[in-house]
């Protein structure tokens, strides 16, 4: 057992650490919760990219650093602290970037690897649909084969970043006969390509930050099917427990923690507040556990196993924390909790309070925690559904 | 990093386990509640096995082992409710003696304890709150080269089987606490278990006017508590350890009975609600691992570790009991039954929650290392 990380390692951290600084100092970019999805800057993430800090993990073979999870992690922990702002290259290089490798044929491979990786092209992820959020499966944007192409015709819903992006990514039903879980497949689509209209939503904070995508009569190319055709809702459970793994599900409100305690230890009558202190004390015992879960997934990944069960239990707990967080430090600030950015008493300039909107999104996007109780108790502790047990 | 123990640690537990599914059961467990508190037969043959002189030298016969060598056998030990004076004499009184007892004691003890001939147990506590310097109200008189104790300790462990008992008291004109070395057959000493719920025995210890040879103080007059905290700390995190093997138990007897017990025609194991319950009790225990390892571990390769400790404590103690009144809410009435046996580990987690200060107190803890 060790829980040390290696002199490789520290030093790394410091490096992604000097480099974050000195942005800081030059004002690229400025440390606001949830603004490492918020803010799409194609500068830093080319930055990043220069530095070869995108891909870290990828085979050599495509051009990445062939590194561990585990430094992965470090560099996440690092980007996320600050908030950098990363959602211009994240989820290619998160999740598509992996998917593409383990199901893609080289063609695509060669074709988008090397430009997620330069951060070149921005993609996004259209999963869900108006009727069709956990329930994945339900998903009825369909793809109807027409010679060489695809006629893609749908709805996706909660699109983050499809207004930035130049690509989607996007589960399409391709068998309307077939049986469910198994009439699906992925692909990728050219957000520029003609029929595809991007509509903005607008979240409970006001700030635009994802979309609807609609898909009118859309050709796509079959090369641009990933994988196997019908096979899709296989591939795209393999990747999920990517986009649930990281340490990105524990620091999302990263700054609230760090400013909450600025404000306890500079407050004469509450950094003596023995109850408000017991909060702080179980804030920072439960985020050193969510830490730990994090690198304990990436670890995980390192050793070649596929974390369904430790990635659903790192997403509940972590989101459960950033909950939490919010919820109590909002709550530490007094009336002063509910002032916003743009309000001149707001402390931390309406960080605290704003990310408290927020909140209720850690525990939906992304695999809601029901859902993931359910692999818990289903992939990692056997049990089966009510519909299977008779 | 590594989260996993080492190929020898997973054969030690590997041997543990066969070893107390063999040699230990609740009829057992039953049987020495209502006695000594402890199978002296069975702590004879684990003795014999090596297993718990692991922080003795080996030039006293022991194995010079870390904390975390000894983790296996202690989660072992926690998954079975195996009560033992382990926690008190091979972890925290072995410690003790390593770090301070003069030669004379060491060379006469430490042997006898890695045979498992001689069992030492602690009275520091009086409060029944937390183990603070300022609690100690114990008195030790000089007299010649005598020191004469006198007061009160409470949740004194196994003193039934225990050879000799570790003391602090104050003794007059010095600052700070000093620690004595008496024999539990001394005169003057008397003793009460308490009636506790826990799977451990507890006693209240009485010292009247008992007499101590100045060559029994362990450590310098007055500087007693430095070690006390640092044998503690170790003790506690110790704890959680038992505390782990202890749920990995509960949640694998509900998973079991979950796929097992029907009702509407199905098992409740497929409930929703059921899954979510055992989700939330595994994510207990995973958790409650991590921290406890990380802090273990911490301990073992001598870096700081006192806030480790205490966060690890505060939330496997928590953890702990959080996930047996849930284990007993998705048994039902079977669970509330004293035959099904799940009762001992519900009480054995709020027994360990409270002990050593309880949650808030470990908390506090982590709020004074984090600077307030």
């Amino acid at each position: 057992m060790d829980f040390s990380f290696t002199v490789e390692q520290e030093k790394f951290r410091n490096e992604v650490k000097e480099f974050l600084e000195e942005e800081i100092r030059k004002g690229t970019f400025e440390i606001r919760s949830n603004n490492y999805l918020e803010v799409s800057s194609p500068e830093l993430s080319r930055k990043l990219a220069s530095k070869g800090w995108l891909g870290l993990t990828w085979p050599k073979k495509y051009m990445g650093g062939e590194r561990s999870y585990v430094d992965r992690a470090i560099l996440m922990e690092e980007l996320l602290k600050y908030q950098a702002p990363l959602v211009y290259h994240l989820l290619g290089e998160r999740q598509i970037g992996p998917g593409l490798l383990h199901f893609g044929s080289e063609e695509l491979k060669n074709e988008f690897l090397p430009k997620i990786l330069k951060a070149e092209i921005s993609f996004c992820l259209g999963l869900s649909e108006p009727d069709a959020g956990s329930d994945v499966a339900a998903v009825s944007t369909s793809a109807a084969k027409e010679g060489e192409y695809y006629i893609i015709n749908g709805q996706k819903t909660w699109t983050s970043n499809a207004h930035n992006a130049d690509y989607i990514w996007i589960l399409v039903k391709t068998d309307p006969e077939g049986p469910k879980y198994k009439n699906l497949s992925e692909m990728i689509v050219d957000l520029k390509l003609p029929g595809v209209t991007v509509r903005p939503l607008y979240n409970m904070i006001g700030v635009h930050c994802f979309n609807e995508v609609f898909f009118d009569n859309v050709r796509v190319h079959q090369r641009y099917l990933v994988g196997e055709k019908n096979k899709g809702f296989y591939q795209m459970l393999s990747q999920v427990d990517y986009e649930r793994a990281g340490i990105e599900r524990l620091m999302q409100n990263y700054p609230v923690l760090e400013a909450l305690r600025i404000y306890v230890k500079e407050d004469q009558e509450i950094s003596k507040d023995s109850l408000i202190l017991d909060q702080m004390a179980q804030l920072e015992i439960e985020f050193e556990i969510g830490r730990l879960l994090c690198y304990q997934v990436a670890w995980t990944i390192d050793q070649g196993i596929i974390p369904n069960r430790e990635s659903a239990i790192s997403k509940c707990y972590c989101t459960r924390f950033e909950q939490k967080l919010g919820n109590i430090a909002t709550q530490i600030l007094g009336e002063f909790g509910q002032l916003l950015p743009d309000s001149p008493e707001a402390l931390f300039d309406g960080d605290i309070s704003e990310s408290y909107l927020w909140n209720p999104s850690y525990t939906i996007q992304g695999g809601a925690s029901e859902i993931l109780k359910g692999i818990i108790a289903t992939r990692g502790l056997g049990l089966t559904f009510k519909k299977d047990s008779k | 990093m590594d989260f996993k123990f080492s190929k020898e640690q997973k054969m030690f537990q590997d041997s543990a386990r066969t070893f107390f599914n063999k040699e230990w059961s609740f009829d057992l467990l039953k049987e020495v509640l209502q006695s000594k508190g402890c199978s002296m037969n069975l702590w004879k043959k684990i003795n014999a096995l090596g297993w718990v002189g692991l922080l003795i030298d080996e030039k006293y016969g022991g194995i010079g082992g870390t904390l975390l060598d000894f983790f296996p056998i202690l989660e072992e030990m926690g998954r079975v409710l195996f009560p033992s004076p382990i926690f008190s004499s091979s972890i925290f009184s072995t410690l003790i003696l390593n770090e301070a007892a003069g030669k004379p004691i060491k060379d006469r003890l430490l042997p006898e304890m890695a045979d498992g001939k001689v069992v030492i147990t602690y009275a520091i506590g009086e409060d029944g709150r937390c183990w603070s310097e300022d609690k100690i109200q114990m008195k030790a008189d000089r007299y010649e080269k005598t020191y004469i104790l006198n007061g009160e300790k409470i949740f004194v462990p196994y003193i039934e089987v225990s050879d000799y008992l570790i003391c602090c008291a104050k003794v007059k004109g010095v600052n700070g606490p000093t620690l004595f070395l008496v024999k539990s057959e001394d005169q003057g000493i008397t003793y009460a278990q308490l009636k506790t719920f826990s799977v451990d025995h507890y006693s209240k210890v009485v010292f009247d006017h008992v007499r101590v040879p100045e060559d029994h103080i362990i450590g310098s007059i007055g500087g007693g508590w430095e070690i006390i905290e640092k044998a503690l700390q170790k003790m506690v995190i110790s704890r959680c350890a038992e505390m782990i093997g202890g749920m990995q138990k509960v949640l694998e007897t509900t998973v079991k009975y979950v796929k097992e017990r029907k009702q509407f025609g199905v098992p409740i194991g497929s409930f929703q609600v059921i899954q979510h319950y055992c989700a939330e009790m595994a994510i207990d225990v995973e958790t409650s691992k991590y921290i406890t390892y990380m802090a273990a571990w911490k301990a073992s390769e001598n870096l700081p570790c006192k806030k480790d400790i205490a966060m690890a404590k505060a939330w496997t103690g928590d953890a702990y009991q959080r996930m047996t009144a849930l284990a007993l809410q998705v048994h039902g009435a079977m669970g509330f039954t004293d035959e099904y046996n799940l009762h001992y580990y519900y009480k054995q987690a709020k027994s360990l929650q409270l002990m050593y200060g309880g949650s808030s107190y470990f908390r506090k803890i982590v709020a004074e290392e984090m600077g307030y």
